[in-house]
């Protein structure tokens, strides 16, 4: 299938920024104003100017060196729950799929039991029994995004079981494990890395989401501050507006980068999933 | 002329969405008030409060501002010279919102019921046998009680109907000015006026709870006038109204304690001087005004100041806020930053600290605050918040934790002396002990006289404070915000009188 | 993808609907095992909660009369066999909180959060599928960029800010809307959109794609060329091959929302399952909780045998890879 150049240069740019973010978001703490943590109960919540470009908040805090230290917390987060779930969810995939038989069954029947377990339930029960806090609230949000993984690449693995290539190398005594690596796995790494990219913007708004059940931790997360800031939207409406306009740019720029990605490397729609 | 018709209805439908804007109208024979829904039933659990805060339930005695026990439906009592024997005479002409009479025999078939459903209420009640005779009530506990009478406040006894349990074996009738009619869990009450109230024709002729699932809401709410007013709403949303033109608050302080737990096992927190060092780092006062903007009184003592058990006098060790005391303190006792790595050291050792704290409102902050004010003075501080911080305490994985109880739930200071600061106490997570403490405590079990009691309990205090075992910071107050024109809707210092026979919108 | 064996035919459906019903017994144990594995795992229970939420501090024999009263003291393994003896007899036990009926809680809560789930998915379709067919068929053009754009922006806030913000402009600036929902349809707008703006965004781009895949297929080239108008393909052939993704993708949502979102329905007080079950696990209320996972793993297992039986009732010719198990 042929992709014109031009998508193939809008992926490149984004995936140019995206990187260029990530890095930024390692060490942009450094370059901030103020220490994001520190209390200073003499100056809480300024308007945004002098001092304190994005002003403080409750605690004293500027909320622009806030927005610096935690942009790691949450874009880190973010991938790191994507790539955890598609590691594990792979892996079970794969296993289910080129295994078959009893194992498949066996191994779908606990897939669609985490299929079916609410996600806030397992949330909040491994949040309670790790405690809060950002490291916790990744494993909870990993714990419930395997599972779109697993069937993916199973259903792949499954029809790419059947394909005549596979065969012939099967029949050419190749083992197992080598036809997983070379022929299958190149094959289905695509939709995965599709499904990845769009997970992004999902898990950003998930770590958002348990913050709001207080079940996140208390250091400069974006997440965090929204939800420690809203009771004061109306009378200092900056503790809000510009952590939520951090969220929302680099949602955006997930999103877009999901959608090219998608564009470049499966611009048919074929092997589109459900939990986009 | 067509197209000016439907351009003049286009317009008219707008303006009046427009006018269905705005300002609710209020009605002043109905009263609707955010607060948290509930079981009406005083012996259905965790939340045996909501009965008596709607006026639906009244217990034999009540609370007033200063949390003294005073007579509610009580014309009076005595109690025998051996402590075992009450002699409660009740007040005539109450009557359940029934109708069924309310007599001696009906408080203890609803004080039995509760006791047999409650094990906390039967625990600390200690009732061994009832008699009743006409408005005579004799209760026999099981052994000396001195503080029947204040656990006879606590939400759990109120007086119910038995005689009028609902189909699900709820009791819902009480001796309080309002009826529960209709109950939609987690979402709202319906209360009816009951006319044959004991101390008179309620103001109000219905009142309707609303749940306050979501506290930003129910702000948003209250300042349209959807509500006429609203509790427990956080303590940031108090600027939307106290002050602003049409609405008013109504604030108490609470003997809801914010505190510093030190770890007494632990090598530097267990050392006195360590401890005065990091209570000059708590500035108690801003936390209490600043930080949670208002919803706190600054403290040293335990107990609140306004009544008979506290003081900062009391605290005649503790220091005041001081961050270049405290590092003239630890600088002139061996601690000192010899590696400039900007974290002190005694003895080699860095000085690092683990606080914990849970997700109380106001906790977390002042958490922060203190670690920030730590790190200040060289000391490694880092937060944890947890779910609670019980097991932690117990195990005693921590060296600070960040608390916040109620220390006088039943208008008594005992049950909190003797779970805190008594060697083995349930909540003494410091594994703080004291032999003299303890010889107190043991005589504030059983003492019965009001004056000796609180003078046991300042001596408590004090003795407790003098090596900074702990360090109090602030009370909590409790606020409702409510349209100005509401009467008679007064924040209490136990969260247990909302609602009374006069409130209303005037 | 419905994997009706050939030799099932289409005259046992029946059959084929029994066996998948059956699936629900193996996960239904699965599930419940897990709630209860989970909440005893964890550091806190129900009593505890309990007299957490009370702020005092009981004495141990109390805390231990309250153990023993709800039969915590035994072993796991036993806890969990009686609630699974009671459930099978149909008893679905009481709450530990308040003492009120599992089965009651759960059919009170229930109209609310099918009340925002149906009229959610009504509103993401009404949007979603025109603005997606639009966006296909006028792909790499300005309209396309501009809808896909706003439709990011739908989804790229948390839902608790959506909300509040909704709240604050059009019901207390504006006053179109009550804050506090008073059983109307009006006072279900507000939380509609806030659960429909996100979907809205997402839902664009999967019609989208679902028509995009459709116009590139053969047959659409054979119409033109024989002289069809692009119009009557679209929405003759295309839109009904498109639905069936179409479907199966909201059919999904439809199941989550079954499941209550506990922000939502806690800003607008719609107190719904989402409201409960957050409330239950906070306070370690063991048989609500069990309740609400059994609920959930019925909604999974019985959405999943619909959309399979509409997707074949809707084109017989299956294809492999897409659609559910």
């Amino acid at each position: 299938m042929n992709v014109s150049p031009g998508t193939k240069r809008k992926l490149t740019v984004l995936l140019t920024i995206f990187i260029l973010l990530c890095i930024f978001s390692l060490f942009s703490g450094k370059l901030a104003p103020h220490d994001a943590e520190f209390v200073d109960l003499s100056a809480t919540k300024q308007p945004p100017g002098g001092e304190y470009p994005l002003g403080t908040d409750g605690l004293g805090r500027c909320i622009w060196s806030r927005i610096l230290a935690g942009a790691s917390s949450s874009i880190f987060a973010s991938l790191v729950i994507v790539v955890l779930s598609m590691a594990f969810g792979c892996a079970v995939g794969i296993v289910s799929g080129y295994s078959g038989g009893v194992v498949d069954e066996v191994i779908m029947r606990i897939v669609d039991v985490f299929l079916a377990f609410p996600g806030i339930v397992l949330s909040i029960a491994v949040a309670g029994m790790l405690g809060p806090g950002l490291k916790n609230g990744v494993l909870a949000l990993a714990a419930t995004g395997w599972t779109q993984y697993a069937r993916l690449i199973r259903s792949y693995v499954l029809s790419l079981r059947q394909e005549n290539f596979v065969k012939a190398a099967r029949l050419n005594g190749q083992s197992g494990i080598s036809i997983l690596i070379r022929h299958i796995f190149p094959n289905a790494i695509r939709p995965v890395v599709v499904t990845g990219t769009l997970h992004l913007s999902g898990a950003m708004l998930g770590i958002s989401g348990l913050s709001f059940l207080g079940l996140s931790s208390s250091s400069a997360e974006w997440g965090s501050m929204l939800s420690e800031g809203r009771s004061l939207m109306q009378k200092c409406p900056w503790m809000v507006l510009y952590p939520a306009l951090a969220i929302f740019l680099v949602t955006i720029l997930f999103n877009l980068l999901g959608d090219s990605v998608r564009d470049v490397l499966d611009p048919s729609g074929k092997n589109r999933t459900l939990n986009n | 002329m067509k197209k000016t018709i439907v351009v003049l209805l286009a317009l008219m439908l707008v303006l009046s969405l427009c006018a269905c804007g705005g300002q609710q109208k209020t009605d002043h024979d109905t009263f609707v008030f955010g607060d948290y829904v509930g079981n009406v039933d005083p012996a259905s659990g965790a939340y045996a409060w909501v009965g008596m805060r709607t006026g639906v339930m009244e217990s034999l005695f009540k609370f007033d501002e200063k949390l003294n026990v005073q007579k509610n439906l009580v014309e009076d009592y005595s109690v025998s010279d051996d402590g075992m024997t009450w002699t409660i005479v009740l007040k005539k002409g109450i009557t359940f919102q029934s109708g069924n009479a309310f007599d001696a025999e009906a408080v203890k078939a609803s004080l039995e019921r509760t006791c047999s459903m409650q094990a906390r209420a039967d625990g600390e009640l200690k009732i061994a046998s009832m008699e009743a005779d006409g408005l005579t009530l004799k209760i026999t506990t099981r052994e000396p009680n001195p503080t029947l009478p204040n656990c006879m406040c606590d939400p759990y006894s109120g007086i119910v109907d038995v005689k009028s349990l609902d189909a699900d074996g709820n009791a819902t009738i009480g001796t309080g000015p309002f009826k529960l009619v209709e109950y939609v869990e987690n979402e709202r009450m319906e209360l009816d006026a009951y006319d044959g109230y004991w101390q008179g024709k309620p103001a109000s002729r219905h009142i309707t709870i609303r749940s306050i699932s979501d506290l930003d809401a129910s702000s948003l709410a209250l300042q349209k006038g959807e509500l006429d007013a609203c509790y427990g709403l956080s303590y940031d949303a108090r600027d939307l109204f106290d002050g602003v033109s049409g609405f008013k608050i109504s604030q108490a302080a609470t003997s809801r304690v914010y505190k510093i737990y030190f770890n007494h096992e632990h090598e530097f927190t267990g050392d006195p001087i360590f401890r005065k060092a990091v209570c000059m780092a708590v500035d108690r006062d801003s936390y209490a005004t600043v930080l949670v903007n208002g919803a706190g009184t600054p403290t040293k003592s335990t107990f609140p100041a306004a009544t008979a058990f506290g003081g900062d006098e009391l605290a005649a060790n503790t220091p005041d806020y001081d961050l270049e005391g405290a590092k003239a303190l630890l600088a002139e006792n061996g601690y000192a930053d010899t590696d400039g790595d900007g974290i002190i050291e005694k003895d080699g050792k860095s000085v690092s600290l683990q606080i914990i704290t849970y997700g109380r409102t106001g906790l977390p902050q002042s958490s922060q605050a203190l670690a920030s004010a730590l790190k200040q003075l060289g000391i490694d501080a880092t937060v944890e918040q947890l779910e609670s911080t019980e097991e932690r305490a117990n195990a005693g994985t921590y060296d600070l934790s960040v608390y916040a109880e109620v220390t006088l739930p039943t208008g008594d200071p005992y049950s909190y002396i003797a779970s805190n600061y008594k060697t083995g106490g349930i909540q003494n997570y410091g594994k703080y002990s004291d032999p003299e403490v303890d010889a107190l405590i043991e005589e504030l079990a059983v003492e019965f006289d009001a004056d000796r009691r609180a003078e046991l309990a300042r001596q408590i205090d004090t003795l407790v404070l003098a090596d900074n075992n702990v360090c109090n910071m602030y009370h909590l107050n409790m606020y409702m915000a409510m349209k100005d024109t509401v009467e008679d809707l007064v924040q209490s210092p136990v969260d247990y009188y909302h609602i009374t026979y006069q409130t209303r919108v005037k | 993808m419905a994997r009706i064996p050939k030799w099932l035919g289409q005259h046992t459906v029946v059959r084929y609907v029994v066996r998948r019903l059956l699936t629900l017994i193996p996960v239904l144990l699965g599930v419940t095992l897990l709630t209860y594995a989970l909440m005893y795992l964890s550091p806190k229970d129900p009593v505890e909660m309990m007299l957490q939420a009370q702020g005092t501090a009981p004495s141990r024999e109390v805390v231990e009369a309250m153990r023993r009263q709800l039969g915590l003291d035994r072993p796991f393994v036993i806890q969990y066999l009686d609630w699974l003896w009671r459930f099978v007899r149909g008893d679905m036990d009481v709450s530990y909180v308040d003492g009120a009926s599992v089965a009651g809680k759960l059919i009170t809560a229930l109209p609310n959060t099918l009340k925002l789930a149906v009229s959610s998915v009504v509103v993401t379709a009404i949007f979603s599928v025109p603005l997606g067919i639009l966006t296909a068929v006028y792909q790499g053009k300005a309209v396309d960029g501009i809808i896909r754009f706003l439709s990011f922006i739908g989804n790229s806030l948390p839902n608790y800010i959506v909300s509040l913000g909704l709240l604050y402009f059009f019901a207390l600036k504006l006053g179109w809307f009550p804050i506090l929902s008073s059983r109307s349809l009006i006072s279900l707008v507000l939380p509609t959109l806030a659960l429909a703006i996100p979907m809205t965004g997402k839902y664009i781009r999967q019609v989208r794609a679902a028509v995009l895949e459709q116009l590139h297929r053969p047959y659409v080239d054979g119409g033109v060329s024989r002289g069809l108008k692009t119009r009557t393909i679209l929405f003759r052939d295309v839109l009904r091959n498109a639905m069936i993704t179409i479907v199966t993708l909201m059919s999904m949502s439809v199941g989550s929302l079954l499941g209550g979102t506990a922000a939502i329905e806690m800003i607008f007080v719609l107190p719904g399952l989402g409201y409960m079950v957050t409330n239950a696990v906070t306070a370690r209320d063991y048989p609500v909780i069990q309740g609400f996972v059994v609920w959930m793993s019925v909604i999974y297992v019985v959405i999943n045998l619909l959309t399979d039986i509409s997707y074949y009732y809707m084109d017989p010719r299956v294809s492999v890879g897409m659609g559910v198990e």
